[in-house]
């Protein structure tokens, strides 16, 4: 991920596109069972339509797992989607969640070799700036990249990190999220609710601080 | 603009932000939502880098336990089967996937899932050119529109069948019968399927030098009968440009 292009493009974000992954112009869940049941039978092309809709979900989960070995990390996965996708059985809500199983084990085996875990400790103000936003006054989360958003949630505790970005990115529910993580529920909701929380209160401080000058951050 | 406190999202509201929902309330959190949308936001063609060799992992994955695929992608297999996976989406995008590398750099990715904001987004082909890990083979399939003859069929055990005893006999008895009438070992019915498949007597060699090799998964040259002096056909160069790939067994012996 070359992290300064992306971060050179701001998206202007609209209220009314948080599901832009699950938007009907990309394939819809339907499309997405139904390439999952060509692929297993051999087509090449709804195994290419499976990638294109999945990989960017899994690379995002990835990076706050695994840094910036998410790219290595997702390819050993999808090595492994498509040597077992014979046999999986499920839906595109499946297929998405036993993807992220997929993935994350891949990563928990880096993260074992790799005896470390490189999160970035990167402030939001740190985000925003490189983002290259000037106008501050108001609007700091108004324009932040996809890049930094991943990066931002990234900084939360990994439960929090995980459980916020399985569901809002990954798109999976409670139970899915919690099957991923091989928890319950219930946890899983906690350590979300907690990380948005937690993520208002940067967003808060660095609002603040855009108005005032002063340090707002406060963790 | 928010007017929340730090800290003030009740479950209700965060249970919404968390399953994407549009319908966000009008008093919820501004900010958090447009992080968690910028965290949603469509794919961006770099994120997609490693097309290529999930596809090969694919092709692979298809191979050994589907129904048999067309030849070519039995190559390109073998090309992926030496290659780490970040080798393979160097190398293997730049030879035999080349175009499906391009296509998606070159806008012909759905339109959905490319960024709708400034349309100048950076080509994916970045990330497949830096170095890789390993050295590229300097192999690459057969390109389309080579003058090599056609493939192995899928019929291609009896073909094979009838390569030997054509070779067995030309061994023996040259391109002539040794009965002495003069009339070619070509010429006799049984092998009539197999001057068509070759597309010609002069043909035959190289058609089955083809098909056997393929059946046998290469590295057998040796086997081949020495021609009589003088006879027309060109050998295919196959030893000198086409190395032997290292110790796979019993590729092709799912055929049977």
């Amino acid at each position: 991920m070359h992290s300064g292009s992306i971060l050179n493009h701001q998206l202007t974000l609209r209220m009314a596109t948080l599901t832009e992954l699950d938007s009907p112009s990309v394939d819809g869940p339907d499309d997405i069972t139904h390439a999952i049941r060509q692929a297993q039978k051999g087509d090449e092309e709804c195994f290419r339509t499976l990638y294109r809709a999945v990989q960017p979900r899994l690379l995002r989960y990835l990076q706050a797992l695994v840094g910036e070995d998410a790219e290595d990390v997702a390819s050993d996965a999808w090595l492994q989607i498509a040597r077992d996708l014979g046999s999986f059985h499920g839906d595109d809500a499946g297929f998405r969640g036993w993807a992220a199983t997929i993935a994350r084990n891949r990563a928990m085996d880096h993260l074992r070799r790799q005896r470390r875990r490189p999160i970035p400790a990167m402030s939001i103000e740190d985000l925003v700036d490189r983002a290259g936003t000037e106008d501050t006054a108001g609007a700091a989360m108004e324009a932040i990249s996809t890049d930094a958003a991943i990066k931002l949630i990234a900084t939360l505790p990994r439960d929090q990190a995980e459980a916020v970005l399985l569901r809002v990115v990954v798109g999976l529910d409670a139970r899915s999220a919690a099957e991923v993580l091989g928890k319950r529920s219930g946890a899983v909701r906690t350590a979300s609710y907690r990380g948005l929380r937690r993520l208002a209160q940067r967003l808060q401080g660095q609002h603040h601080q855009s108005f005032s000058e002063q340090s707002g951050e406060t963790e | 603009m928010s007017k929340h406190r730090p800290g003030q999202i009740n479950r209700e509201a965060a249970e919404r932000l968390l399953r994407g929902e549009s319908g966000v309330p009008q008093d919820g959190p501004d900010a958090l939502a447009g992080l968690l949308a910028a965290a949603a936001a469509p794919a961006q063609a770099g994120e997609l880098a490693g097309e290529s060799a999930a596809m090969a992992a694919f092709w692979e994955a298809s191979r050994s336990v589907g129904p048999q695929r067309h030849e070519q992608s039995g190559l390109r297999t073998k090309v992926a089967k030496f290659l780490t996976v970040k080798a393979a989406a160097a190398a293997v995008a730049l030879t035999a996937f080349g175009g499906a590398a391009l296509a998606a750099g070159s806008g012909a990715l759905p339109a959905a899932l490319t960024e709708p904001h400034r349309g100048a987004h950076p080509s994916p082909t970045h990330h497949l050119s830096s170095p890789a890990a390993r050295p590229t083979p300097s192999i690459s399939p057969h390109p389309v529109g080579s003058p090599e003859p056609a493939s192995a069929p899928t019929a291609a055990p009896a073909m094979a069948g009838l390569c030997q005893k054509y070779l067995e006999r030309l061994k023996k008895t040259g391109f002539h019968d040794a009965n002495g009438k003069g009339h070619r070992i070509a010429d006799d019915p049984i092998y009539a399927a197999l001057v068509k498949a070759a597309g010609g007597e002069p043909k035959i060699i190289a058609h089955c030098q083809t098909l056997l090799r393929t059946q046998r998964g290469g590295g057998q040259q040796g086997h081949w009968p020495t021609l009589p002096p003088g006879f027309p056909t060109k050998m295919p160069t196959w030893p000198s440009s086409y190395p032997p790939w290292p110790s796979e067994p019993s590729t092709g012996q799912g055929n049977h």
